[in-house]
């Protein structure tokens, strides 16, 4: 061959070479290029599932179907960390028709960190590239892999900040090479689904606050509510099981967190609340409804026998003596249970274990009543009320009654007590029937509010009167709740002021009890009230516990003596107390007052011991004020009425 | 020189390259030079672009009638030879493989979506295999292109990387009317 030739051979040689090596750079490029794109899709296409998936489930089913597609793999598997910390399978999955024996295998693990390719992954909080799957014996699917036909594995973690909270693994036939590239971009994966459980706790959290009670971290009314709701669906299903409802509401306990304060307080609920968790059976919701009230929701008992034991072990939990500062002491519960009705409503069913509840308080605390009809009718009633007694004040249905107090010595009317009658529906509705009804809904404030503005506008209306010589005073009785009222001292300085009453001819009648709660608060408001210029009396003196020690702080003016004493004057024991009562009285400088005076010779009794004032049906019944003011007009013929019909004095 | 080629007609440039590298190896720069004027194709082609299936066709005729041989036996000779050459281009193909059976069994799945990556908007025949007998397979080729040779020829080369007797029966055939080719394939161990 020439050499011509040769060299344009190698010249052609040399050209076609070259020609192969742009063509494989060209190639790289277009691979590299594809690949990018192909990436940037992928990563596009998590982010958007990332950002517009209703939950975690529906981001992670996208992300394996794109990633399975992107790189070929043949299976995709998702895990979510549990509550302890462990892996468990989502059951989402993309290719498992291929591989079920690697999906049973899979399903029913539970990975801590280390175990398992998940486990390294934990562990790592980083991916892990197994090359042979099916030859690292120690992995738990390692025959399950084996038997499959799959080889390369890679998982790598779901990411919120360096918290692994899922593990995403990827599976194929092949034997694959570890690939940088591959990782760093499911790296990326990784923490775009991070974002998705992040963004699911924190709704979570949120709906965890509004559907649970901080302090106990149980469920909360609403939760509670819900939860019956279901219960009672199933039952309308189903109604072979029984639903109850037990309404625990803790004794004592609000002398605790007076007592010992807030902190201690909240210390007794937490260990309430886990001690009841002890006694209920793992399908019941225990709830906090509020302060030291607790539902117990119990589903799919045997008829209405296990009631009373769930409600035994209830109280037998709660009568165990609590530590607080090293100190025991005894609290107990009081619990009502009803048995639910399919097509009742959860409010209702919480309403009846609470009248229940209510019905053990008053028959004693520490024990378990059941919801009745009868009950429930009491209860009706009751609320029917509490309504009606609510809207009295605005409807004009409180009246003043009053009734005389009388001076023994003189028969002049020094005073009127000024009491409370609620006519309804044209009927007169005593103070024993309403009285203790809205001293418990605290309607009492404000209806004390109206009898003491009312007494008072009446009381200035006497003052003015020309045909009245001597105007009484007024007396006014005060509950312990209406005391513990912190607006009490401006109510009694603005009504006077309103009504421009003489403050001296205001007598306001508290009972012993008012200072047995809290003896200080007590004294300083009845202290308060003199320096209003109102005076103190003692009602119901004598039945009540104080004891003398308080009886010298108290800033009284006046005490009375209750009926109870009067009407038993004839006993020689009774009459000795009365004797002492009045004496002791005037030796604290207080005036004496009788109260149910009836007969001419409680009267002359009385009057030879020295009482100063006295009141009962004897004298004068309690009447309008109109009634009153001409007995007031009448004073001076009524007293030597009164005085004459009296025996004459003996001694 | 630019041809407006649409994809459905083209064929990769790789496919003439190839071609090229084997006829020079075995017979000469002369011998390709003198094939493409028999064709009366122009012979520019590279690897990226896309090219008329019948300057394949116009290739295979001329050096059917040069060697007097027929068509189908020319693109089998091809196929055989050029598998080597892939092999050597795309060594990542074979190497998870260690024998041909399983190699062409991935073809569908990773052969085929790895070529679309290098060259976007290639046709590649789907294959449907049946692989219920162990050591042999039966595969579904259609295609327009009715290259079944070119298929046996890459089979056989197949059997040559791996080391393996290959046994090829077609049982139907598109060249003989039939709506598929059905290829059998035995492969020695």
């Amino acid at each position: 061959m020439s050499d011509a030739l040769e060299r344009a051979e190698r010249r052609r040689a040399r050209e076609r070479a070259a020609r192969h090596e742009a063509e494989a750079i060209s190639e790289r490029a277009t691979r590299e290029l594809y690949e990018q794109h192909e990436r940037l899709r992928l990563l596009r296409t998590v982010a958007r599932a990332a950002n517009e998936a209703a939950s975690v489930e529906d981001a992670l089913s996208t992300a394996l179907a794109a990633t399975c597609e992107h790189w070929s793999w043949q299976l995709g598997h998702a895990w979510l960390c549990a509550d302890d910390g462990a892996l468990v399978s989502t059951g989402l999955w993309v290719g498992r028709e291929r591989f079920d024996a690697f999906q049973r295998a899979t399903e029913q693990l539970r990975l801590a960190a280390g175990e398992g390719l998940p486990g390294r992954v934990l562990a790592a909080r980083g991916a892990v590239w197994l090359r042979d799957f099916s030859r690292v014996t120690e992995l738990p699917r390692n025959q399950a892999a084996m038997v499959e036909g799959l080889h390369t594995a890679l998982g790598f973690p779901v990411l919120v900040g360096s918290e692994v909270v899922g593990v995403l693994e990827f599976l194929t036939e092949r034997v694959v090479e570890p690939d940088e590239g591959l990782i760093d971009l499911m790296a990326q994966v990784g923490t775009e689904l991070g974002r998705v459980v992040e963004r699911q706790r924190a709704a979570d959290r949120l709906v965890h606050q509004a559907t649970h009670d901080a302090l106990t971290g149980l469920p909360n009314r609403v939760l509670i509510s819900d939860q019956l709701a279901r219960a009672l669906s199933r039952m309308r299903r189903d109604p072979a099981g029984c639903t109850a409802v037990f309404f625990i509401d803790l004794d004592g306990f609000k002398a605790v967190n007076d007592t010992l304060g807030h902190a201690s307080g909240d210390r007794i609920l937490r260990e309430v609340a886990a001690r009841l968790q002890q006694v209920v059976r793992p399908h019941d919701t225990l709830g906090r409804l509020s302060g030291d009230e607790f539902i117990l929701v119990c589903e799919a008992l045997a008829g209405e026998q296990p009631l009373a034991e769930i409600g035994e072990r209830i109280l037998a939990v709660l009568h165990e003596p609590f530590v607080l500062n090293s100190e025991p002491f005894q609290l107990g519960a009081s619990v009502g249970v009803t048995l639910a009705a399919a097509e009742k409503e959860p409010a209702e069913l919480i309403a009846e274990a609470d009248a229940a509840m209510y019905r053990a308080k008053q028959l004693g605390r520490g024990r378990c009543e059941t919801y009745s009809e009868e009950l429930g009718a009491r209860l009706r009633r009751r609320s029917e009320l509490e309504r009606a007694l609510r809207s009295a004040p605005d409807n004009g249905e409180l009246r003043l009654h009053y009734q005389p107090e009388v001076e023994l010595r003189s028969g002049r009317i020094a005073g009127v007590e000024a009491l409370l009658r609620w006519e309804r529906d044209g009927a007169t509705v005593m103070p024993g029937e309403f009285i203790p009804l809205a001293e418990e809904t605290g309607l009492i404030v404000p209806i004390g509010a109206w009898v003491l503005d009312e007494a008072l506008r009446q009381a200035r209306a006497w003052e003015r009167d020309a045909t009245i010589a001597q105007a009484p005073w007024t007396s006014v009785n005060l509950s312990v709740r209406q005391l513990a009222d912190p607006e009490i001292m401006t109510r009694v300085a603005d009504a006077l002021a309103r009504h421009e009453t003489d403050p001296s001819k205001l007598l306001l009648e508290v009972t012993e009890s008012v200072i047995l709660d809290d003896v200080e608060a007590g004294l300083t408001v009845l202290t308060g009230l003199t320096q209003l210029g109102a005076g103190i009396a003692i009602d119901d003196f004598g039945t009540g516990y104080a004891s003398l020690s308080y009886l010298r702080r108290f800033p009284a003016s006046a005490v009375k003596i209750d009926r109870s004493f009067i009407a038993t004057l004839e006993d020689s024991r009774t009459l000795a107390i009365v004797t002492a009562m009045i004496e002791l009285g005037h030796a604290l400088g207080l005036i004496a007052i009788a109260e149910g005076i009836e007969t001419a010779e409680q009267l002359a009794v009385l009057q030879a011991l020295g009482c100063d004032l006295g009141q009962g049906y004897y004298f004068a019944r309690p009447a309008p004020a109109d009634e009153i003011a001409a007995l007031l007009r009448e004073d001076e013929q009524l007293a030597p009425l009164v005085l004459g019909t009296a025996p004459a004095q003996t001694g | 020189m630019t041809r407006p080629i649409t994809q459905a007609v083209a064929m990769k440039g790789i496919v003439f390259n190839l071609l090229e590298e084997i006829v020079v190896r075995e017979h000469g720069d002369d011998t390709w030079d003198a094939l493409l004027d028999a064709a009366g194709v122009d012979g520019v082609y590279t690897s990226l672009g896309n090219y008329p299936d019948a300057d394949l066709m116009a290739l295979v005729g001329a050096a059917s009638q040069a060697l007097a041989l027929p068509a189908d036996d020319i693109v089998r000779w091809y196929g055989r030879n050029a598998l080597p050459l892939l092999a050597e281009r795309y060594p990542a193909f074979f190497a998870p493989h260690s024998d041909a059976r399983a190699f062409v069994l991935t073809l569908n799945e990773i052969i085929h979506p790895e070529v679309r990556k290098l060259y976007p908007g290639a046709l590649t025949p789907a294959f449907a295999f049946d692989a219920s007998q162990p050591g042999r397979l039966v595969m579904d080729y259609r295609s327009e292109r009715r290259l079944c040779a070119f298929a046996e020829g890459l089979l056989l080369g197949a059997g040559d990387h791996f080391g393996q007797q290959v046994e090829i029966a077609q049982s139907e055939c598109m060249h003989r009317g039939d709506e598929r080719c059905l290829i059998e394939i035995g492969f020695s161990s």
